[in-house]
């Protein structure tokens, strides 16, 4: 107990001293802090893209990331979207469709919503399931200056607010008009791309869509629409998005005699979407089809962190053998990718590359074998802080045995004070480093309970990790001082 | 009188080389409330014998007994218990616990017994009044002079009331007017407590004291001289 007490108040004391051991075990747990942070995706500096726009009937991904195709550079092209096809990811993502993330070729299978696969539900790290909310509809053009009446075939997607708050980078899609908040499920409001439609609208104007009515279901689930008789719902234009990647230099006019600098040219992407909140997509569909909206050809499953992802996608995978199941890629980067417009004379298009050029600021594309890697170095760095706490002391043990410490005592000492040191340290690294990455969580749309869950999370494992490293390793530098004659420990000064 | 300190054919050989006899054979006897010095050449052997005698380091050969224990049958923290509560030891460069105050450092060995709290306190602070360190009890050693933290440590030395005091070279590391209050600290504990002591030390002013000296040389007692007359 005295020496219980003792090695309490050592900690405290002497802080040249316990400072740089602690300073140690601060090191240590804030690499293991940042190196989850990054693992999981999680600090929000990163912004991230086109979370659902990834083709697959089951896509896994963690909190965070940022999507790229299999290589470091792709290349897609402008394309008009299939009417049939249910996601919007092979428009975006055209090399999705081979490869190894190619989506099932056999026409999409659709999930019941109401009955998940238990499979799917049962597994480990599964956090939430949100099946993608997409139904057909088209877009009734009125008539108006500059404008032909007519009727244009859209996509009509249920956003999750919420969700989307938190996943999509909200601004830098909506440049015109708003984005709806929580407030506003059930509205009728709408965001329309202001490029895949064919018309432009402006935020305050009426959308009017019309929605053929659902007769029934195939086999598959798919729905049997009914084209004669169609619902109207009337909107208002909140918001018009746009999915661009930028202006983009436009290269291949070499031959062409240009003056100044080279033309750039504005790559969009142009889907025919409008997007309503859920709650609104819910009350349609419900109208149209005489039920809750059940199939879906897309579900989201939302994991911790990378780690899970890369488990839950391969048990995924193998519990539904039908599904192509598509892991997001872990790459987290602030910057890095670089746009190319090449003008192809021949047959009068732009081919757009994408290049990922320069190494991204805070580019960190963790594997679990590189955290591993960081946490072993975070182990050894604790490892070598016992070593150091226990051989700078030889002296003050040989003084405490020669005034009658038993090596239990000495042991007892020792491992306190290790625990001392460690728990001090791992709180103030883990703190320190976690502030910064919830300072960048305050500026994203993540909830409060969703970081404070996160943070617990991580914290016990930081601070267990860093406290058990310290405690396992602490013990045979504690068990050699113990068992060291007096005699010898002070004359070792 | 009973001898309430044996040696008995005691050797320390250290295992450098061919081997080291530090201590070859030594035999001794100290009765209860003598004065002992140990004096010899520089390298014969007088620490070794010393940290035998205080259960600091364990003999090659031979045996200790203390108030009829002999420290063979103890383990090791049967030892650390008489280390704790039979003997006190005093040595040449202090040894004090420097994150320790002066009042830390005497009350630590009372506080590894179950001695009650406040107890400890008040006998801190005879202690500490004793070796005229009062005035200095919240001092890190830092703090202290030579002299003053050597009066610390033999209050330390005294804390749990030991059977005995081994003192090696307690004044080596002081000035002359420093040796001679820590000798007359010594002389104090020994004529009015009874104090048994133990000290190895080159301090003639020792010898001039002490009631038993033992000469060694190359590891070995050589001769062991009564001073029954002398002075009190
Ligand atoms: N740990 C050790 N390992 C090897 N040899 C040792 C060890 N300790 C002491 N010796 C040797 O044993 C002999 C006696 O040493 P000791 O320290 O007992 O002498 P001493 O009489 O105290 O000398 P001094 O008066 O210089 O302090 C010396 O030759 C010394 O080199
Ligand atoms: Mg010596």
């Amino acid at each position: 107990m005295v020496f219980f007490r003792m090695a309490i108040r050592n900690v405290g004391r002497n802080w040249n001293r316990t400072g740089m051991i602690i300073l140690g075990m601060m090191a240590a747990s804030a690499l293991m802090t940042l190196t989850l942070a990054f693992a999981s995706g999680y600090p929000d500096v990163v912004h991230l893209s086109y979370r659902r726009m990834v083709g697959a009937d089951i896509l896994v991904y963690p909190n965070r990331f940022i999507f790229s195709g299999p290589a470091g550079s792709d290349v897609w092209e402008r394309r008009a979207l299939a009417p049939d096809h249910p996601t919007d990811a092979l428009f975006f993502h055209p090399e999705l469709a081979s490869g190894y993330l190619s989506p099932a070729s056999a026409p999409p299978p659709l999930f019941d919503t109401s009955e998940l696969p238990a499979a799917l539900l049962g597994l480990s790290g599964v956090g939430r399931v949100e099946p993608a909310r997409l139904m057909r509809a088209y877009l009734v053009v009125e008539e108006g200056p500059g404008r032909e009446p007519g009727r244009v075939p859209v996509i009509v997607r249920g956003r999750d607010i919420e969700l989307d708050r938190s996943y999509w980078d909200i601004p830098s899609i909506v440049t015109h008009g708003r984005y709806f908040n929580e407030t506003q499920e059930q509205a009728w409001v709408a965001l329309a791309n202001s490029r895949g439609l064919g018309v432009r609208l402006r935020p305050g104007e009426r959308l009017v869509l019309e929605v053929p009515l659902v007769r029934g279901f195939a086999t598959d689930g798919s729905p049997v629409l009914d084209h004669t008789d169609p619902r109207t719902y009337y909107f208002l234009v909140y918001g018009v998005f746009d999915l661009s990647l930028g202006d983009v230099p436009l290269q291949g006019l070499e031959d062409q005699d240009l003056v100044g600098p080279p033309p750039r040219v504005s790559v969009g992407i142009d889907s025919p979407e409008v997007w309503i909140p859920s709650g609104t997509f819910d009350l349609i569909y419900e109208e149209v089809s005489g039920g809750p909206f059940r199939y879906c050809a897309q579900l989201g499953v939302l994991v911790e962190s990378m780690f899970h992802a890369k488990a839950v996608a391969a048990a995924l995978a193998e519990a539904l053998p039908d599904c192509s199941v598509l892991t997001v890629p872990q790459e987290v980067g602030l910057s890095g990718l670089t746009y190319v417009a090449a003008f192809d004379p021949s047959t009068g298009g732009v081919q757009v590359t994408r290049i990922q050029n320069s190494r991204p600021v805070a580019a960190v594309d963790i594997k679990a074998e590189l955290a591993v890697l960081a946490f072993v170095v975070a182990g050894l760095l604790v490892v070598a802080n016992m070593f150091i706490l226990v051989s700078q002391r030889r002296r003050e043990i040989g003084i405490l045995k020669a005034v009658g410490a038993s090596s239990r005592d000495i042991f007892v000492l020792i491992l306190t004070e290790s625990l001392g040191y460690s728990l001090v340290g791992s709180l103030i690294g883990f703190t320190a480093v976690r502030l910064v990455t919830l300072l960048g969580l305050a500026f994203s749309s993540v909830t409060l309970l969703e970081g404070a869950l996160l943070t617990l999370g991580s914290a016990a494992l930081v601070i267990g990790l860093t406290v058990g490293t310290a405690l396992v390793f602490g013990f045979v530098p504690a068990w050699a001082a113990a068992r060291t004659p007096s005699v010898t420990l002070l004359s070792s000064s | 009188m009973e001898p309430i300190l044996r040696a008995e054919g005691l050797g320390r050989r250290f295992p450098v080389g061919d081997g080291v006899w530090a201590l070859k054979k030594a035999s001794l006897s100290v009765p209860a409330g003598r004065f002992v010095l140990v004096a010899g050449p520089s390298g014969c052997g007088k620490t070794t014998l010393l940290n035998l005698l205080g259960g600091l380091d364990r003999p090659t050969r031979g045996d200790v007994e203390l108030r009829g224990v002999r420290y063979s049958t103890l383990d090791e923290s049967g030892l650390a218990r008489l280390r704790r509560t039979e003997i006190g030891f005093v040595f040449q460069f202090f040894n004090l616990l420097s994150d320790l105050t002066a009042e830390e450092n005497v009350a630590l060995p009372m506080r590894m017994t179950h001695m009650p709290r406040d107890e400890v306190a008040a006998r801190t602070a005879m202690l500490l009044e004793a070796v005229g360190m009062s005035h200095r009890a919240r001092h890190t050693p830092y703090e202290l002079s030579g002299g003053e933290q050597q009066r610390v440590a033999v209050a330390r030395a005294l804390a749990n009331d030991p059977t005995i005091i081994l003192a090696d070279e307690p004044t080596g590391n002081l000035d002359s007017k420093n040796s001679t209050e820590v000798m007359d600290l010594f002389r104090r504990f020994n004529r009015e407590r009874k104090q048994t002591f133990v000290v190895v030390s080159h301090d003639p002013a020792f010898a001039e004291y002490a009631d038993v000296v033992v000469w060694m040389q190359d590891g070995e007692i050589t001769s062991v001289e009564e001073r029954e007359g002398r002075p009190s």
